[in-house]
């Protein structure tokens, strides 16, 4: 006994026979173990209080097969409906996003501890930036359809003020990235405040404010298509009209058409972003076949080819000693700079085209201020204590939805991320098949998925922690994915290999172990994702807070529908410094 | 020989060039701590310069000379004493009546300090940022007299045909030379440069302390540079200030200084204590003589 407290071959000679020889409990590998036990522990509990039984499940299966029997084929016969909604939809993402942007700069100034103007400054702005993000989209929408009426400007609002958030604190924290020294040497000229900010800042953040942008239109699209659900304009209105009349093959067919609108973002977004910030973006490994890699080194090919042009010019120039006399010295025309004035140019005017096409004017904007206003006196002071039993019960609800599903997603997701790796799949077959299930999964966001199974096996939160588990492949198992990927394993396979190990043995021995610090941290960005959605997932029936929240809006009890919202933000944000405060304790 | 040059003789320096009776920059007992006092990085240091010398400054690392450097543009204020540049006190301005005085001083930094992402053209017009009312010209380009004239700044440490290079993909020599094109075209009327040559290879060093003390001398500006090669000081220097954990140790025209007098500087105790003990290491103060005194 007394030796096994003792590492291992601290002492001399030989343990004693009968010792099992094992490691020494060291802090972290006690937390991670408990950890582990946790989810073990919490899993079953989280399945009996969502009503998750093995026969529930199993019946499940018949009910899904239901489903989609009735929803196959997919009837496309209303689609001009369709596409004129979802591009209601698309404009709705991109003015929300632009108005977003054009909020977020001056936040993330007055939030960024090398920019801020005082202490004030920074304490509002830091508000603002945590309010926002923790407050889902859906949330914001249902407030402002109430405030100002069904319709796009309620879901360019919600979708606007929920990215603020988001795209505030990143802008702000690239802010606080930046290079100290030009912004001294700027100051050193006896630059001005805003004349630092221009020159010495602005260069070093625009490329990341660009891909973040980018990549904040993938996100309010899977957003956007399910705000029409709620009166906030879209497709998600006709989701909302066909699931109404019964009409499942419709159901169907709006949901491809969603599938395919996301997919199709993501990767435009994907191109944009490589052609516009070229060789600079390294955050994916050279993958040639892929079209955002053929992309980029085109861009590298330009670079190069527009340096050469300018340096022949420029000898030319300088041969004869001198400048010509109407040379104004602007920067030439290469394909890159050419290419990056054009899409900045198409990003404006698409900007412009989607206010006119909502045809909001800015008068309306101004009127919606009013509307909210009022609606805000409605809400003060906010009821926490009204049936409070229920407001409980709803709670935990959402807590249990979360857990459970972020349990089983990750169990889900564990064998689609180690066949999605490019290092670790045993064939190429097995690897595509992988991603492909991932990237399927991924194009039908969780409240979509959540539908579906709410029309599947019926109200209540199996409905929701079905969903959930499901979109983990998606989430979850492409972030293990690209996180293994960019794990040092060749060694690690080389060396288990040559001992004669199968791939199963040498992924559990070889890979998992490596792969522990970084599954800990997908899981709890899992579970932040997923206590946001679990909040929100009432409002389609699929269990949790968000039906309280649904059914005071109906009943136009608003000091109450206030209670609920500042709930979530507690909720939302305290989950997120929890598990930022675990993340940094076990990783 | 080698402790009279090591004692301090704050007069030396003034006496000489005594024709200029207002010294550009003038500097009386400063001292500035950091970490409430813990660290003395200046104490009690006081010279003037006249117009038109070129001073080198010499001594360890950590002996104080940026901080030196910084308390005459006003990048870091004085824990006690005076500093005065071009008859003003830079430890009293704010705000507006700073940054007027800050575009007439220019500072060049041992890490060039550069906008990587923007060209070299770019980089040197931001020199004029305090000449300029708005964010710049209209917000995104810079009027065409101006960008002229920056290219004629890149043309005299030549680098015209670098212009619309990113400054990034420069070598470090040719950033540091952008730098000193952006200084330049500043138009100041004193040059401050901190170690300048300190991160490039002793090619560059050359080439680039050659190019920014001959500029200087042709613009008849005000020089005070920090630097490690004293062999290049001997060459260009006026005059040489050595400091040793925030003092002043020597003050000497530089003609007629020989090289082992100027090294005698960069011992880190007395000299006839430890001669031979040559460490380069950034001391903390670890004489407390000084303290006790
Ligand atoms: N911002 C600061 N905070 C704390 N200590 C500083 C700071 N700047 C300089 N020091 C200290 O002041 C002393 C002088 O530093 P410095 O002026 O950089 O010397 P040098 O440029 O000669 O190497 C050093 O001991 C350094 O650690
Ligand atoms: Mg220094």
């Amino acid at each position: 006994m007394a030796t096994a407290t003792e590492p291992a071959g601290a002492g001399a000679g030989l343990p004693d026979p009968g010792d099992p020889i094992r490691p020494p409990w060291t802090r972290q590998r006690a937390q991670l173990w408990t950890l582990g036990l946790l989810l073990l522990v919490l899993i079953p509990i989280g399945m009996w209080q969502t009503g998750m039984s093995p026969a529930r499940l199993i019946q499940s299966v018949g009910d899904l097969a239901n489903l989609v029997e009735r929803m196959w084929p997919p009837r496309f016969d209303e689609w001009r409906r369709y596409v004129d909604e979802l591009l209601v939809t698309v404009w709705m993402v991109i003015a929300g996003t632009a108005l977003a942007i054009v909020f977020s700069v001056p936040l993330a100034v007055l939030a960024a501890r090398n920019t801020t103007t005082g202490r004030i400054g920074y304490a509002v702005s830091r508000g603002i930036i945590v309010f926002t993000r923790s407050v889902p989209a859906i949330v914001f929408a249902l407030v402002f359809v109430r405030a100002i009426g069904i319709g796009p400007v309620a879901g360019v609002l919600a979708i606007g003020i929920n990215s603020i958030g988001m795209v505030g604190k990143f802008y702000s924290d690239a802010i606080e990235e930046v290079d100290p020294g030009p912004v001294e040497a700027m100051k050193a000229t006896g630059a001005g405040r805003l004349q630092v900010l221009v020159s010495a800042v602005l260069p070093q953040v625009l490329s990341g404010w660009i891909a973040l942008g980018l990549y904040r239109v993938d996100i309010n699209v899977r957003s956007a298509v399910i705000l029409g659900y709620v009166g906030a304009g879209g497709i998600g209105l006709e989701l909302q009209r066909v699931q109404g009349q019964l009409a499942y093959s419709r159901v169907f067919a709006i949901v491809a058409i969603i599938f395919v609108l996301i997919v199709l973002v993501e990767q435009i977004s994907n191109v944009v972003r490589r052609a516009l910030l070229g060789a600079e973006d390294q955050g994916r490994k050279a993958n040639p076949y892929r079209l955002t890699n053929r992309i980029r080194r085109q861009s590298e090919e330009d670079r190069a080819a527009a340096e050469a042009t300018r340096q022949e010019r420029y000898r030319r120039a300088t041969a004869a000693g001198q400048l010509e006399r109407g040379d104004t010295l602007r920067e030439p025309w290469g394909a890159l700079r050419l290419r990056k004035w054009i899409f900045a140019g198409a990003g404006i005017v698409l900007t412009i085209i989607s206010f006119g096409a909502l045809d909001i004017s800015l008068r309306r904007y101004l009127d919606s201020v009013g509307d909210v206003g009022a609606l805000l006196a409605l809400m003060v002071p906010p009821d926490f204590t009204t049936n409070i039993a229920r407001t409980v019960t709803e709670l935990s609800e959402t807590f249990w939805i979360a857990i459970t599903a972020t349990g089983l997603g990750i169990l889900l997701s564990i064998p689609f991320a180690l066949l999605g790796a490019r290092n670790v799949a045993p064939n190429r077959w097995a690897y595509r098949f992988s991603r492909f299930s991932m990237l399927a999964v991924r194009g039908i966001p969780e409240l979509i998925l959540a539908v579906l199974f709410v029309v599947a096996v019926g109200l209540g939160p199996f409905a929701g922690v079905l969903a959930l588990t499901i979109g983990a492949i998606g989430l979850t198992g492409k972030l293990m994915a690209d996180a293994l990927e960019s794990l040092p394993l060749s060694k690690v396979q080389e060396g288990l290999t040559s001992t004669g190990a199968s791939w199963l043995q040498r992924t559990l021995t070889g890979v998992l172990p490596q792969a522990v610090p970084s599954m800990v941290g997908v899981g709890l960005y899992t579970f932040d994702v997923y206590i946001r959605a679990a909040t929100i997932l009432g409002i389609v029936g699929a269990g949790g807070i968000g039906n309280l929240l649904d059914s005071t809006i109906g009943q136009r009890q608003f000091d109450r529908m206030a209670g609920v919202i500042i709930l979530i933000f507690v909720i939302v944000y305290g989950v997120e410094r929890f598990s930022g405060w675990l993340r940094q304790k076990l990783i | 020989m080698t402790t009279e040059a090591l004692q301090p003789s704050p007069g030396s320096g003034t006496a000489s060039g005594g024709a200029d009776p207002a010294p550009v920059v003038r500097v009386r007992d400063l001292v500035r701590e950091f970490d409430d006092g813990r660290v003395k990085a200046l104490r009690g240091v006081t010279f003037d310069v006249p117009s038109g010398e070129l001073l080198v400054l010499i001594g360890l690392s950590g002996s104080g000379k940026s901080t030196l450097l910084r308390h005459i543009n006003g990048l870091v204020t004085p824990t006690s004493g005076e500093v005065e540049v071009l008859g003003q006190r830079v430890d009293q301005l704010k705000g507006g009546d700073l940054r007027a005085l800050r575009r007439r001083v220019g500072f060049i930094f041992q890490q060039f300090h550069l906008v990587g992402r923007a060209t070299a053209l770019e980089n040197v017009l931001t020199g004029a940022l305090g000449r300029l009312r708005g964010p710049r010209y209209g917000v995104l380009t810079y009027p065409n007299r101006m960008r002229r004239e920056a290219f004629e700044q890149l043309d005299r440490v030549g680098l015209a045909d670098q212009a619309f290079q990113r400054a990034d993909t420069l070598s470090g020599g040719q950033q540091q030379r952008v730098a000193i094109a952006r200084t330049l075209f500043q138009q100041p009327e004193v040059v401050l440069a901190d170690e300048p040559v300190a991160s490039l290879d002793p090619e560059s060093s050359h080439a680039v302390m050659e190019v920014l003390f001959s500029v200087c001398q042709e613009d008849g500006l005000t020089v005070l540079c920090s630097l490690h090669q004293v062999d290049l000081a001997l060459g260009w220097a006026d005059r040489m200030i050595g400091l040793r954990a925030g003092e002043i140790v020597l003050d000497q025209r530089a003609k007629g200084l020989s090289d082992a007098d100027a090294r005698n500087v960069y011992r880190r105790v007395d000299p006839g204590t430890a001669p031979a003990e040559d460490d380069a290491e950034p001391t903390h103060a670890p004489q407390t003589s000084a303290e006790a005194g």
